[in-house]
């Protein structure tokens, strides 16, 4: 196969680049490994930042936030809530950084509005009332994975190709310049040679691992994040701690949930992340001082992403600068070959810009950047939801004869048809954990107790293979990752019962896979 | 009002109306005691109607065929079981005990002496039981040696988690020596499997297993099934249905489409709301009240506001209900309020915590230990283990092994060390402790105590 530029990685930064270099005429191969945002693109807050995180520690960071905000709220407002933020400090946080605040975002331009702790509460009253100081700016929330697909479609509506379950196995090398990539299919074992004019290495966390494979070192280091979703959601804007960034002091709504996050913890494979129990301890030990119904309240999931961050030393990786790295191999001889990687989701379409300037000025491609003016297209697909975001308005049962499957969160024998109908079209085998992935099956109250056995039975009448005993344990142990961080209370309960049903009725825990 | 004002007065409150406390209450009435009992029945719901005695053990070297084994190898690789607190002989008098009280309740259970029989689940899994109801019996057959033919398995449109065909996709690779399907016409296999559907009016709007159940109460409704399986059934060798096939008569119903179609039937055990579970907590219900024994129900068991709850050799306890507050005065207590689902016990943040009395509960040092990073961990999760530790009768104990109160017992769910959902065992715990208890009790001089 033959195209212009071989784009790798499918996160946000990826389908960004897809799209704006499509905009510019040019025909884009992205090959990602798994599925869209399988990486840090997916295990964020879904937070648009208005620069004000960054003000004290990152003036430059916090200006890219304020101007890339805007010019998403303008072009794609499908995928984003304009829900507002606010900054509170509570008791014994630092006076000085309170003080401090209003003077940093007016040198950086930042808007924002000084609240007594009256008017912030009567606003958001979840807010603790040991508030001591408060401030609303222009935060919003979006659906990553909603941004990802939409970039995606706009790309493959003008002739590119997307590729999933698509691993970069090598590269073939003529001296410093790459001549061709080999990707195997992970699905089919297949193999396509794909030669490009240009390669772009945006595999976030994994960009080190696809460079070393054309013999090039980038330092990377990992740091993981930890999030938690509420059942319910907690408040209308996004509420952030006025301190020194920190664990636990982002919450941020979208649809039906929040989510409280993060945590920041230096691991060295990004392969293997998941949240604990301690992180989530912790954190909703810090999120409880700024909205105590975070102490209380049910969580239904916990994830963790790896922010892929570029090594220059030691220190906190909050000190790293959240910043993005572009670099130009061709100053070591690899000319057809660029890595972008870090950054954040708010200046995803910056990053995306500036990368694809530096493929133009490669190719002698005089077309400029036009994402910051087009809309970008709504496209049915999109709706499929997000992990935990979407609300259960989404499917409404079709009538008699369609029956709800899931219970808790309201989903109908159709939506999975739906779904089952969508998968087999782009090759995906429709089973449980693939439908969980789509719609709110599993992330209700009950954990998949009830829901995994009807669709699984459903997925039988329909005559699919559902991928039988082992498809049912596979989705529930995926959904348990998530789970066992956040059981006390209610839902530790309810994980007591999935316990009674799937292993003291069915004995499913003595079922070795592969039969007898 | 003073503490000692009374609204009822007894010789045994039981706390608790699953497995655990229907048993110590029924023992209790059996030996003359006056025995109040009170708590919510509903986890009936969710069981499979079979009474384990003991399904596993070593947990990673799958299922028992005979219990007392791993009974042996239990009791002494992990003393702090409640099966180390007495003998085989006392655990299989006390499930003897609860199925003989069944058998005059109207519901028959049977066994294979001292082994486990295999019954197949809704989803192709087999699991082990000690004691089946008579309506499942027949399903132990298609894992016996020397057995085989046509099987054919029956399900009803609209009854969501039940699938003839999901069954058979379970059963085939399970075992395919033993199964294979008619239809890939494979017959090397002892079990051959063909499914058959029924499509009932008004099940476009899905069927709900317990009004499927009261559907088969109706003669006229199981003459019907009968004509619609005749042709089937004629070439079948044994059929299984899901296990709704009727409510209190369901032994006499199965026994009639037996006769008419003369081919074996078996009930197949399926997710909740389990019909089995349900006939199980209607025996009871239906022999403790024809043995005029109080109920408490819908009502929240709590120690008086003075925090007091034993003065002057007397159990004093409040039912809560939403209008009413019933004030209870026992000479003994049995605490069989299950765990987690019971309400017996709660997991907070910061650690489990007994709910009534505020026992001390033996539990995991910290929230980490909880559960494993996989659902299925051949071992189980560490707060499975979490309870109230006991001496040989099943009184509570602090954490030196002190006992807490003379005449106070638990028994089933809320005991410690005991992974009953892993072991297979809950039946079998439940009995032993209640009826040990009780026993103790009533040895005591409980009735004039």
């Amino acid at each position: 196969m033959e195209t212009d530029v071989l784009v790798i990685g499918g996160g946000v930064t990826g389908a960004g680049i897809f799209r704006d270099l499509a905009q510019r005429g040019l025909h884009v191969v992205l090959v990602e490994k798994k599925d869209l945002n399988a990486g840090a693109s997916g295990g964020n807050h879904g937070l648009l930042h208005s620069g004000a995180r960054y003000v004290c520690s990152d003036p430059e960071a916090a200006v890219e936030c304020r101007d890339e905000l805007e010019i998403i709220k303008r072009t794609a407002p499908h995928c984003v809530e304009d829900t507002g933020g606010i900054f509170v400090a509570v008791e014994g946080d630092d006076e000085n950084y309170m003080a401090d605040f209003p003077g940093y975002c007016e040198k950086s331009g930042i808007p924002y509005k000084a609240l007594t702790v009256a008017e912030a509460r009567e606003l958001e009253p979840q807010i603790s009332e040991k508030a001591v100081a408060a401030f609303q700016v222009n935060d919003a929330s979006v659906n990553p994975f909603k941004l990802t697909v939409e970039n995606v479609n706009d790309a493959r509506s003008k002739g590119s190709v997307y590729m999933n379950h698509s691993r970069l196995h090598s590269f073939e090398m003529d001296g410093n310049r790459i001549s061709a990539a080999v990707i195997r299919n992970d699905r089919t074992g297949e193999e396509t040679r794909i030669q490009a004019r240009i390669y772009v290495n945006a595999a976030g966390a994994w960009a080190g691992a696809v460079a070393a494979k054309a013999g090039v070192d980038i330092p990377m280091v990992f740091s993981k994040g930890t999030l938690i979703i509420t059942a319910n959601r907690v408040t209308q804007r996004v509420i952030n701690r006025l301190r020194k960034a920190s664990d636990g002091d982002i919450l941020v709504p979208g649809g039906v949930v929040s989510i409280l996050g993060t945590t920041s913890v230096r691991v060295d494979d990004p392969d293997e992340i998941y949240p604990t129990v301690i992180e989530v301890d912790q954190m909703v030990a810090q999120g409880e001082q700024m909205v105590p119904v975070l102490g209380r309240c049910r969580y239904i999931r916990a994830y963790a992403g790896a922010r892929p961050l570029v090594s220059s030393g030691d220190g906190d990786d909050r000190s790293i600068t959240r910043g993005f790295s572009l670099i130009d191999h061709g100053e070591h001889g690899h000319d057809n070959f660029i890595t972008i990687t870090g950054g954040k989701l708010t200046t995803y379409r910056l990053m995306a810009e500036k990368a694809c300037d530096l493929v133009c000025s490669k190719l002698n491609c005089p077309n400029e950047c036009q994402t910051h003016l087009l809309d970008l297209p709504a496209t049915a697909d999109g709706d499929w939801a997000e992990p935990g975001v979407m609300g259960p308005s989404v499917f409404k049962p079709t009538g008699p004869g369609d029956p709800m499957l899931c219970e808790c969160e309201m989903v109908p024998a159709s939506a999975v048809d739906t779904i089952v109908a969508s998968l087999k079209q782009s090759g995906l085998t429709p089973d449980l954990s693939a439908i969980g992935v789509r719609s709110r099956i599993g992330k209700g109250p009950c954990q998949g107790a009830f829901c995994s056995l009807r669709v699984q039975t459903h997925l039988h009448d329909c005559g699919e293979d559902a991928g039988g005993i082992e498809g049912l344990k596979r989705f529930l142990n995926e959904r348990w990752k998530g789970e066992y961080p956040l059981l006390w209370g209610q839902p530790l309960t309810q994980s007591s019962l999935k316990e009674m049903i799937h292993c003291g009725l069915f004995g499913l825990e003595q079922v070795k896979k592969g039969g007898a | 009002m003073t503490p000692f004002d009374t609204d009822i007065s007894c010789d045994l409150l039981v706390v608790g109306s699953g497995v655990a406390g229907m048993a110590a209450t029924a023992r209790a009435a059996e030996l003359g005691l006056k025995v109040v009992r009170c708590g919510n029945p509903s986890q009936f719901y969710f069981m499979s109607g079979i009474l384990d005695l003991l399904g596993a053990y070593p947990l990673d070297q799958g299922f028992l065929e005979t219990p007392k084994a791993g009974w042996e190898q239990l009791v002494a690789a992990e003393p702090d079981h409640p099966y180390a607190r007495a003998s085989w002989d006392a655990l299989t008098q006390s499930m003897d005990t609860l199925t003989n009280f069944l058998e005059r309740a109207g519901l028959h259970y049977v066994g294979q002496g001292d082994s486990n029989m295999l019954i197949p689940t809704a989803l192709g899994t087999v699991r082990p039981g000690y004691r089946v109801p008579v309506t499942m019996a027949n399903g132990a057959k298609l894992m016996e040696n020397g057995t085989g033919g046509r099987l054919l398995l029956v399900d009803f449109a609209g009854l969501k988690g039940f699938s003839a065909a999901q069954m058979a996709s379970g059963l085939v690779p399970l075992a395919p020596k033993r199964f294979s399907l008619a239809c890939a016409g494979l017959h090397n296999s002892d079990w051959q499997i063909s499914c058959k559907r029924i499509s009932l009016p008004g099940s476009e709007h899905g069927l709900d297993p317990l009004d499927l159940a009261a559907r088969f109460e109706n003669r006229e409704f199981v003459a019907g099934l009968i004509r619609e399986l005749a042709p089937e059934a004629k070439g079948a060798d044994m059929i299984g249905l899901p296990a709704v096939c009727g409510l209190d008569h369901c032994q006499e119903i199965l026994a009639e489409m037996e006769e008419a179609l003369k081919v074996p039937l078996f009930e197949i055990p399926m997710m909740p709301p389990s019909i089995p579970g349900i006939r199980l907590k209607n025996a009871f219900e239906k022999a403790l009240a024809a043995m005029d024994i109080p109920f408490i129900g819908g009502a929240k068991i709590q120690v008086p506001e003075s925090g007091r709850w034993h003065e002057e050799g007397r159990f004093h306890l409040e039912a809560q209900a939403p209008s009413l507050v019933t004030r209870i005065a026992a000479k003994g207590v049995i605490l069989a309020s299950g765990s987690f689902v019971g309400g017996g016990l709660v997991g907070e943040r910061t650690g489990v915590r007994e709910t009534i009395l505020g026992l001390p509960v033996s539990q995991p040092q910290s929230r980490e230990d909880w559960h494993g990073t996989s659902f299925f961990d051949s071992q189980g999760h560490g707060i499975n283990l979490a309870g109230i530790r006991t001496d040989t009768v099943f009184s509570p104990v602090d954490g030196n092994g002190e006992r807490i109160q003379d005449h106070l017992y638990a028994a089933g769910g809320i005991l410690a060390h005991n992974n009953w959902t892993r072991l297979k065992s809950g039946a079998g715990t439940a009995c032993l402790s209640a009826i040990t208890a009780v026993e103790d009790f009533h040895g005591r001089g409980g009735s004039h105590a």
